[in-house]
């Protein structure tokens, strides 16, 4: 299915249930005038009603009542009033500085739709407030004052222009927004394709062309990239605010989103979306890197010389098996908060449970976590169940856990 | 009507079951009387509000600086608590609370179509509440009151307890729906015509229907949730079928709709207050009612803008961005009639119009972010951030909140016989006013700056803006105890209050205050509008009666 097709269902799809609820409703609502109008009809029948002094209901027209004698004062007034606000909201539109800096293509068409609802949003956020503020001050009711205002019951001109102009605006920007959207989810061809993998709580980015693994995400400059988002366990959320992209990180799917870097620097790549303790340092301990192809291709090479493996346990720690996301370590450079601190894990291990070697205690502890819960993280006792994950029995190979658990151990 | 309307007997043969209240005990029974039950809703769920402002101050403390001062864990129970208590044990009981003590009153009832389901309603509050409570002791919540799975099938026991305290609530908010829909329907005094009927009647139907259509479904979703939790049922967890994304489908399908169930009611109530304050008619009292139910209607087809970055079909993206656009017109519709009822009324600027006046003002901003979010390459940018959590706020704490204050303060005297204190709820509003905008004004800069939500920890160029915010969120914090030293000294010993304080035509001011046990001495007849003013319509009980003997004391 093309994508014009996909939106055309979705819309009849949207309509049908609209439609489909809005007849629930109103079948409901009317069930209900039903017994309303037939109670009042008795009601309004009903003898014991005493002969109401009819409403005095004078035809008055909102105009006319509201129209004092100096009905062209007013009438600038107005006038003046609304150019002010219109200026005001070209002003903000123009020249606010709301949005972090735009270090992608896509950045600058997103800032440019929401500045211009910005500068809609201060209009009528002027307006409103305007007339509220100068309705409380000139209409106060003076002391020992009793009487009413006039009794003004509404205005079908008004209420049709309140109607009509905003569904106007919100339409266009809706249409405006629509076709931004299409620009940002058009795939592109020639993208280079990097995936990333969301785990509690670490960002693991990988290069499938020469596959290389890591915690930062480099792009070339000027290259449309696609981002193959998916997680391991729970919904994380891939954003890069410089870029204006954002995208969730379903378990076992893939999900994703593109961008074309244009501005050199480091920004932070955040997760967005709640993931559990370790969900701010997912956002604090990632970046962005966009650097010239020259640099990325060097950056790439040297990576792919340093592939993790066994003869590499701190990118095994820190890159691989994501335990940087979790614990702090000196030696791997790894400041995660959510476990226990390991620095010196290599002699408070064999102290842990009695009778149990230092090395089974470490090798326990990684594949059953549950098995013993370490005394103290940070921020106070480690919760039972443990919040390590369980599923490392499955994920590691032999040969990396013995590289893994030497490593922990010289950690005296 | 008086054949409607059915007279309960003090003690039922159920023995545990009241009528009427002659004595504060009579406030901790199962009391079928709608004005006590409505008294219960106040406490028991401003009791809550505070409980829930407790952690917000916690939650400003631990944003004071950028590192974790709580375990991330706790942090994370902290907001997850405030969530829900805010929500379900705050804004939607609270307006309940305010549906039952007035719908009956407002129509010329005796009391809702319903007593002991009223009743029922009311003390499964109190149960969900310490049920979701007690999970905060025994293994804390911490998925956010989205609870979205995976992360909410993950361990702490707290979560079990979680889901069925809000099974428990959703259940008495949907009793309490069918209650107002019949009540309404069914027990309006003669002469009440649908033209009459108050706009917070009409916004009370509106959210009933909401209710009525969505909070099974949301029930649905908690049962599967508590299923897979306790019993492996696999309905979301994709190695086994399940779908994660199906939660959020079912959830939003609810808890968007729930976002009208809160601010509806309390629009309903500002249009209460702003015509007896301007001396007014409402402006536009038919395209108000109509709005509320155009909204009803709209509301269920936008919840997909939760959605917009969670991987579902990108296209469906832009039919709920429509529907999220469209809504706005309707609540523009509201606002611009509000600002039509002031413009050049008398009005007068006691505290329930300046609550009022307030929650005209913040909602319309909560509004206006809300367009922008409903923008799909905008939302994409700022969804799960701090611009989020402004936007909600000042739509739930600007909106709803301000109404419910407004209409503590106009219906105090109504409820309590007694008058509160002017010049203290004024000081009450400024506080609130200043406070509120100084915590939630600079979260937008937050967001869109790059700050995520539901973070123990930040990058420390946030720490001056986060600072500001915390300083006006302790401001709030401290703006309550005017309002509660207010109510309850006021409550106890204020002035005694005239019947009709305000000189309002609506129902409920044309008895006593507060009034007897059923409700009316004889059932009114309806010959005028509810806010028919500047026609020479003379309110009753303006002036202090001569015989005082009146007192509505239980039977
Ligand atoms: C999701 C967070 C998380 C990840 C990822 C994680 N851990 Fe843990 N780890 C914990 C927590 C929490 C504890 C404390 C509770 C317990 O004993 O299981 C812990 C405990 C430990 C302990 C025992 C510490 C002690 O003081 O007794 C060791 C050893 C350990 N982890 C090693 C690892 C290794 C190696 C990895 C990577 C393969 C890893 N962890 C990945 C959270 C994590
Ligand atoms: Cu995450
Ligand atoms: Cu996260």
């Amino acid at each position: 299915m093309t994508p014009e097709q996909l939106l055309l269902v979705a819309v009849a799809a949207i309509l049908v249930l609209t439609v489909g609820l809005g007849a629930a409703l109103a079948t409901g609502v009317y069930f209900f005038a039903r017994q309303v109008w037939q109670i009042s009809a008795s009601a309004a029948t009903k003898p014991t009603e005493v002969a109401p002094a009819a409403k005095p209901k004078p035809p008055v027209s909102p105009t006319a009542a509201a129209a004092p004698p100096r009905r062209g004062a007013a009438g600038l007034g107005i006038v003046i009033f609304i150019l002010a606000i219109i200026v005001a909201g070209i002003l903000a539109g123009r020249y606010a500085q709301l949005m972090p800096i735009e270090a992608s293509t896509e950045s600058g068409q997103v800032d440019v739709l929401f500045n211009a609802m910005l500068g809609i949003a201060v209009v009528i956020f002027l307006f409103v407030e305007g007339i509220l503020l100068y309705s409380a001050l000139r209409f106060r009711r003076k002391k020992g004052d009793e009487s009413d205002g006039p009794p003004i019951h509404g205005s079908n001109r008004l209420e049709v222009a309140w109607t009509i102009i905003p569904a106007i605006i919100v339409t266009w920007l809706a249409v405006y927004s629509y076709q931004i959207l299409i620009q940002l989810q058009t795939p592109r061809r020639d993208a280079m394709t990097i995936e990333v993998t969301g785990r509690q709580f670490q960002w693991q980015f990988h290069y499938p062309d020469s596959d290389v693994t890591s915690n930062d995400l480099h792009v070339p400059l000027g290259k449309p990239v696609r981002m193959k988002i998916t997680s391991q366990d729970v919904i994380h959320s891939f954003w890069v605010p410089a870029f204006r992209v954002k995208q969730d990180a379903m378990p076992m799917r893939e999900t994703d989103t593109y961008f074309t870097a244009d501005a050199l620097g480091q920004y932070r790549v955040v997760c967005a979306e709640l993931c559990g303790a370790g969900h701010a340092q997912m956002g604090l301990t990632s970046y962005v890197i966009v650097e010239s192809q020259a640099d990325f291709d060097a950056w790439i090479a040297r990576q792919k010389g340093a592939t993790a493996g066994a003869g590499d346990p701190v990118g095994l720690f820190t890159t691989l098996y994501g335990c940087a996301g979790c614990h702090t370590l000196a030696a791997a450079g790894a400041t995660g908060k959510v476990g226990p601190d390991l620095d010196g894990i290599g002699t408070a291990a064999g102290t842990r449970v009695r009778g149990q070697s230092a090395a089974a205690y470490v090798k326990d502890s990684i594949l059953n976590p549950d098995a013993f819960i370490a005394p103290k993280c940070p921020g106070g006792p480690c919760p039972n169940p443990s919040l390590m994950p369980k599923d490392f029995g499955t994920r590691i190979s032999p040969t990396d856990l013995d590289a893994l658990v030497n490593f922990l151990l010289q950690q005296k | 009507m008086s054949d409607n309307a059915h007279t309960e007997t003090t003690h039922s043969a159920a023995g545990f079951v009241r009528h009427g209240a002659a004595s504060w005990r009579d406030y901790f029974t199962f009391n079928t009387d709608h004005k006590v039950i409505g008294i219960q809703y106040f406490v028991t769920t401003f009791t809550f509000f505070l409980v829930g402002g407790l952690l917000a101050m916690l939650i400003r403390y631990e944003l004071l600086t950028p590192p974790a001062e709580f375990s991330t864990t706790t942090y994370n129970s902290l907001f997850t608590i405030h969530g829900s208590i805010m929500i379900f044990l705050w804004v939607i009981p609270a307006m309940a609370g305010f549906g039952n003590y007035l719908v009956p009153l407002m129509i010329g009832a005796d009391d809702m179509a319903y007593p002991r389901l009223n009743a029922t309603s009311f003390w499964l509050i109190p149960i969900g509440g310490l049920t979701i409570i007690a999970g905060y002791f025994v293994g804390q919540s911490n998925s956010g009151w989205t609870a979205y799975p995976p992360l909410s099938l993950q361990p702490p026991v707290g979560q079990t307890l979680w889901i069925v305290g809000v099974i428990i609530l959703g259940t008495s908010s949907l009793l309490g729906a069918i209650n107002f829909l019949v009540t309404i329907a069914l027990m309006r005094a003669p002469g009440l015509t649908p033209g009459r009927l108050p706009l917070f009647c009409w916004a009370m139907v509106s959210t009933s229907l909401m209710a009525l259509f969505a909070t099974p479904v949301l029930t649905a979703a908690l049962i599967m949730l508590l299923l897979e939790r306790l019993l492996g049922m696999n309905f979301f967890n994709v190695n086994e079928g399940g779908d994660p994304l199906m939660w959020q489908h079912l959830f939003w399908f609810y808890s968007h709709p729930a976002v009208y169930i809160m601010v509806l009611p309390g629009m309903g109530l500002v249009s209460e207050i702003l015509p007896v304050f301007s001396r007014k008619p409402v402006f536009g009292y038919k395209a108000i009612a109509a709005s509320s139910m155009a909204i009803a209607i709209i509301g269920f087809a936008v919840w997909g803008h939760h959605m917009f970055t969670s991987g579902m079909n990108p296209w469906l993206r832009i039919p709920f961005m429509l529907g999220s656009m469209v809504i706005a017109v309707p609540t523009g519709v509201k606002i611009f009639n509000w600002l039509g009822t002031i413009w050049g009324g008398k009005i007068d600027l006691k505290t329930p119009m300046l609550f009022a006046l307030g929650f005209l003002g913040m909602f319309t901003i909560g509004g206006l972010s809300g367009v922008t979010l409903a923008s799909v390459p905008v939302d994409i940018h700022v969804t799960d951030t701090y611009y989020v959590v402004a936007h909600l706020h000042y739509v739930l704490f600007g909106g709803s909140v301000f109404a419910l204050y407004a209409a503590l303060y106009m219906w105090f005297p109504k409820i309590t016989g007694r008058m509160y204190n002017e010049a203290w709820g004024k000081i009450h509003f400024w506080l609130n006013f200043v406070g509120f905008n100084l915590t939630f004004l600079p979260m937008h800069w937050l967001g869109l700056q790059g700050m995520p939500r539901r973070v123990a920890e930040y990058a420390p160029q946030f720490q001056t803006v986060n600072q500001i915010a915390s300083i006006g969120g302790f401001l709030l914090g401290i703006s309550a105890l005017p309002f509660l030293v207010n109510a309850l000294v006021s409550w106890a010993r204020g002035p005694k209050a005239v019947d009709n304080p305000w000189r309002s035509l609506t129902l409920e001011w044309q008895t006593t205050s507060p009034p007897p046990v059923h409700n009316f001495a004889v059932t009114p007849v309806v010959t005028h509008g509810p806010y028919d003013y500047g026609v020479g319509i003379a309110p009753t009980g303006v002036a202090a009666p001569a015989a005082a003997a009146a007192a509505p004391a239980g039977d």
